[in-house]
């Protein structure tokens, strides 16, 4: 499971990014959709700096309609 | 009705013999109680002579003449006379006399009789008259205070009066056991002979006591008003005010409301019919004295609300209303002549509980009555009764609302809910209805109206599935409702079973003979869509059809429609307009009605199989698109393929229909659920369909390839989201179903790599056996090829254990797989394939950010829980629900 999650594995490649947060945490980029019959994109899942490599998402309950992606 | 006077001093009306008062001061029983000490009550409906009374006498329109000469005094005579026009004050005016053994009543009043004179006469206009008199304990029981009253009212108008006596009834008389209260109507004798064009109807002795006014002691204007039908209060009759009173519900101020027993009613409405006793004191059928011929039947005096009985329910094949609570239920019926007014309430049958109490009718007239009420989902008893006599009621029970849905396509439809043979099937397997589940399957016995055999009339079956019952129908459809109840427990759900095998979308959309190819049918009456508003006959389908027979049924209104069209699904978008355009317009209630498209998967054991390919998935894809809104994606079902394979000419286990003997389990290909394959396991997932359709929320959509990146730049790996963790069956190992494709999914292919779960079991591993992937084109997707029996293992039980190795999820099994209670422990990887050749399952790419993505089209607020695992799969990092808005 290692590595799963690019945006872990480039942590602290952004220099310009304020100061690492000292509790792992992680943002939703949007939050609308158009569903559609396939796979539409909310948003990204993004970790901050304090989220340790090899970390990912897991939806709790795995609701219908809604999944997951990993990479 | 009424009996008249036709031949002065002819023919009077006499029983066999006397009615005999007993001793009022004794407690008797009355109205159903012991021990009261009551009078009594005697009551007729009158129509004097348009001229009026030509002499002075008074003349008897009730009696007992000992005598027999007209002169009603001997000793244990009675009479109820009305004045002569020159009758001085007694003119057109009641008076009563009694006597009991030379006792008088009414001792010491002029002619010992009680004499009304305060009573306005009765005039001719109006000619009919309600006339009552009696003798009424005003006190207690312990204490009876003894009154002779009369009361009269214009039929139909006016008003009533009432007058009592002013000396209370002699005690020598009450305790009196001798004196009669009725031997005979009219009289033929002397000067009281009744006059010509006398006409009397509606004539009643009631034993107990006539309600009173507590407030103007007097009897009740209010009660006799309702007889007479004026006033302002629910009209009566004898026998309703009887009712009333004792259950003590006359609604009128200062009211002692007694109680009575209506022992003695003659309607004479006609010689022929109305001389026989309608009250409860046994047979005392008048006879015409000394003969017939002085009497004859002549127009109405009661009042309308007397004649008739009761309003009636009208019971149609399918009463369940759709909408889920949305929609009126209608209801309809007639009343008999004389009910004025009608009132209806609703009662819920699982609670006992009134949901709309009682309300006017307010669609009335002509002898039909129409109500129109909205109803939550449930099980209802409609009453109906006329308002003016409450006793005048009908009911009906059994009245659903719920969803309806109907089903239709060809045999993976229509065999799911009753395998082979007639319609509604067998419960071959004895499935019992779940506790609570509520519903209706509506079904037709003859969709083919005979087929090439010749005309046959098509027509509606209905089976009610309740509660711990075990219908007789094709245990399909008992799973569907068993189903659908898990999700809504105690919604009725309607089942039109509209599918019928063989079939395309084509002769549905034509309108073609209902019957399987129908080129050279012999009858081409009765159409797949047929003209609205006919119906069959027992010589001709009279261009009527499957759809408009459903659409006639069910009230022109449909919740949900469901299809599985394949092989017959047509790939031209054309024919799928007009086919959902001949739907549309016969179920002209519920046009726009969702319609719940169920794709086929490669499925067959012949990947050239017409079910299999690509191309028929994408021919229902292509349906969902073109409904747009009204269209919904169903999950992919392994059941839904059909492998009228020409190679093998067999019929396999992934059809609904298998079963080499239709309502047998077949001995030879014996499986592990004692061939619930075919209809039972299609109905056990059908439910949690139609409920997801309703409520996105509801999971009907099993696993599915979702993305697929490289797991790092070499390209070696690939992994594959499933969005759901998954697993094989019994410990199985996994077996290949995945398929790559690096020409951009022209061509897929199942060499070159290994497959693995991710220890999550969230992904698919697919690892190359040899060079890296390439950097582009390269696709992949999920994809079953099921082995088939018989053509492929003698025995389908063997089958089976080739099925634990595919992919499934960990949660409620909703259909898709013919395994045993205890192999059904999840719902099989569905792929993603949706777009068609050439643009098969998912592209392969770079790793990216991870993603939250939506697999299926809902609208409206979310709250999704995300949480963040660190690498052992253990520790939670962080856990957020985050809102999203979808549309």
């Amino acid at each position: 499971m290692i590595g799963l999650i690019g945006a872990v594995g480039r942590v602290g490649r952004f220099g310009s990014q304020p100061r690492a947060a000292a509790v792992p945490d992680f943002t939703l980029t949007g939050t609308s959709v158009v569903t559609a019959w396939g796979n539409v994109v909310v948003g990204d899942l993004i970790p901050n700096a304090a989220t340790p490599p090899g970390a990912y998402f897991v939806l709790v309950g795995e609701p219908a309609g809604l999944a997951v992606v990993n990479g | 009705m009424a009996i008249q006077v036709q031949t002065i001093g002819t023919t009077d009306l006499r029983l066999a013999a006397d009615i005999i008062k007993t001793n009022y001061a004794a407690g008797r029983s009355i109205g159903g109680q012991a021990g009261r000490v009551m009078g009594h009550t005697r009551a007729m409906m009158v129509r004097l002579p348009a001229g009026g009374f030509s002499i002075t006498g008074s003349y008897v329109m009730l009696g007992r003449d000992g005598g027999g000469n007209g002169n009603f005094n001997g000793s244990n005579d009675t009479a109820l006379r009305i004045g002569g026009d020159s009758a001085g004050t007694l003119a057109r005016r009641p008076t009563a006399r009694y006597r009991s053994a030379g006792v008088e009543a009414y001792a010491g009043t002029a002619g010992a009789e009680g004499q009304f004179a305060s009573l306005p006469a009765m005039g001719a206009a109006p000619t009919s008259w309600l006339l009552i008199e009696g003798v009424r304990n005003i006190g207690n029981d312990a204490n009876p205070v003894w009154k002779g009253w009369s009361a009269i009212c214009p039929i139909g108008s006016g008003s009533p009066s009432s007058a009592v006596a002013p000396t209370n009834i002699s005690a020598a008389w009450i305790s009196g056991t001798t004196g009669a209260l009725l031997r005979q109507i009219f009289s033929i004798f002397g000067t009281t002979r009744s006059p010509v064009g006398l006409a009397i109807e509606q004539v009643a002795v009631m034993a107990g006591d006539f309600p009173w006014d507590t407030a103007n002691n007097r009897p009740h204007h209010d009660a006799i008003a309702a007889l007479a039908g004026v006033g302002g209060h629910p009209f009566l009759t004898y026998q309703s005010l009887v009712a009333a009173q004792n259950a003590g519900t006359l609604p009128y101020a200062d009211c002692d409301q007694g109680l009575a027993n209506l022992d003695h009613w003659w309607t004479l409405r006609t010689l022929a019919e109305g001389l026989a006793n309608s009250g409860t004191a046994g047979m005392a059928t008048l006879a015409q004295n000394p003969a017939p011929g002085g009497l004859a039947d002549v127009g109405d005096i009661a009042p309308a609300h007397w004649y008739g009985g009761a309003p009636t329910v009208f019971e149609p094949v399918v009463k369940f209303t759709g909408g889920r609570g949305a929609r009126p239920t209608v209801a309809l019926g007639s009343y008999e002549a004389g009910t004025t007014a009608m009132q209806r309430r609703w009662i819920d049958m699982t609670s006992s509980t009134v949901v709309r109490d009682w309300a006017s009718v307010t669609s009335f007239g002509s002898g039909a009555w129409m109500v129109s009420d909205l109803l939550p989902s449930g099980r209802y008893r409609l009453e109906v009764r006329d308002s003016n006599d409450p006793a005048k009621a009908g009911s009906s029970d059994d009245w659903l609302v719920g969803a309806k849905a109907a089903f239709i396509s060809q045999s993976g439809i229509q065999r799911s809910f009753q395998e082979g043979g007639t319609p509604p099937g067998s419960n071959i397997l004895g499935v019992a209805v779940a506790s609570g589940a509520q519903g209706l399957l509506v079904a037709l016995d003859n969709a083919n109206a005979g087929g090439s055999a010749g005309y046959a009339r098509p027509q509606l079956v209905t089976v009610r599935l309740r509660p711990g019952e075990t219908p007789v129908m094709g245990q399909g459809g008992v799973l569907l409702l068993n189903d659908w109840n898990r999700h809504n427990p105690g919604e009725p759900l309607l089942m039109a079973n509209m599918a019928m095998n063989g079939t395309a979308m084509l002769h549905w959309a034509n309108d073609d003979a209902a019957y399987l190819n129908s080129v050279g049918n012999s009858q081409a009456s009765f159409r797949f869509m047929g003209t609205v508003g006919m119906q069959p006959d027992a010589a001709s389908g009279n261009n009527s059809g499957v759809v408009e027979m459903f659409a006639a049924a069910l009230g022109r209104e449909i919740d949900r429609w469901v299809v599985m069209w394949t092989p017959g699904m047509s790939g031209d978008s054309a024919v799928r307009t007009t086919f959902m355009a001949g739907l549309d317009a016969r179920f002209s209630n519920a046009a726009g009605a969702p319609v719940i498209v169920l794709p086929p998967w490669r499925g067959h054991r012949n990947a050239s199989s017409d079910a299999a390919t690509v191309l028929k998935r994408q021919e229902h894809l292509d349906f969902v698109a073109q409904l747009g809104p009204r269209g919904l994606l169903g999950p992919y079902w392994a059941d839904i393929v059909n492998d009228g394979d020409d190679a093998s000419g067999g019929v396999g286990s992934l059809h609904p229909a298998f079963c080499s003997s239709f309502g047998v389990p077949n001995a030879s290909l014996p499986v592990s659920d004692g061939n619930q394959v075919g209809q039972g396991r299609v109905g056990r997932g059908f439910g949690t369909v139609v409920a997801w359709s309703f409520d996105p929320t509801i999971k009907a959509h099993g696993p599915r390839v979702i993305a697929a990146w490289y797991r790092d730049a070499g390209r070696l790996v690939i992994e594959v989201e499933l969005g759901r963790r998954v697993r094989t069956l019994n410990g199985a190992a996994i077996s290949n179903q995945f398929w790559i494709s690096t020409d951009n999914g022209a061509t897929f292919g199942q060499g070159g790599f290994t497959v693995a779960l991710s220890p999550d079991g969230t992904r698919a591993v697919l690892t190359s056996s040899g060079a890296a992937f390439p950097a582009s084109g390269v696709r992949v997707d999920y994809a079953r090829l099921w082995p088939f029996p018989p053509a492929t293992d003698p025995f389908e039980s063997q089958t089976e254990r080739k099925l634990d190795g595919l992919i499934y999820d960990d949660q409620a099994h909703r259909g898709g797989t013919n395994f045993a209670a205890g192999q059904r422990a999840g719902n099989p990887c569905q792929g993603s394939n949706r777009v068609g050749v050439g643009q098969a399952g998912v592209a392969v790419t770079a790793r990216g950010p991870a993603r939250l993505v939506t697999t299926e089209r809902f609208a409206g607020s979310r709250s999704v829980t995300v949480r963040m695992l660190a690498a052992d799969g253990v520790t939670v990092l962080r856990e957020a629900t985050l809102p999203i808005m979808a549309s």
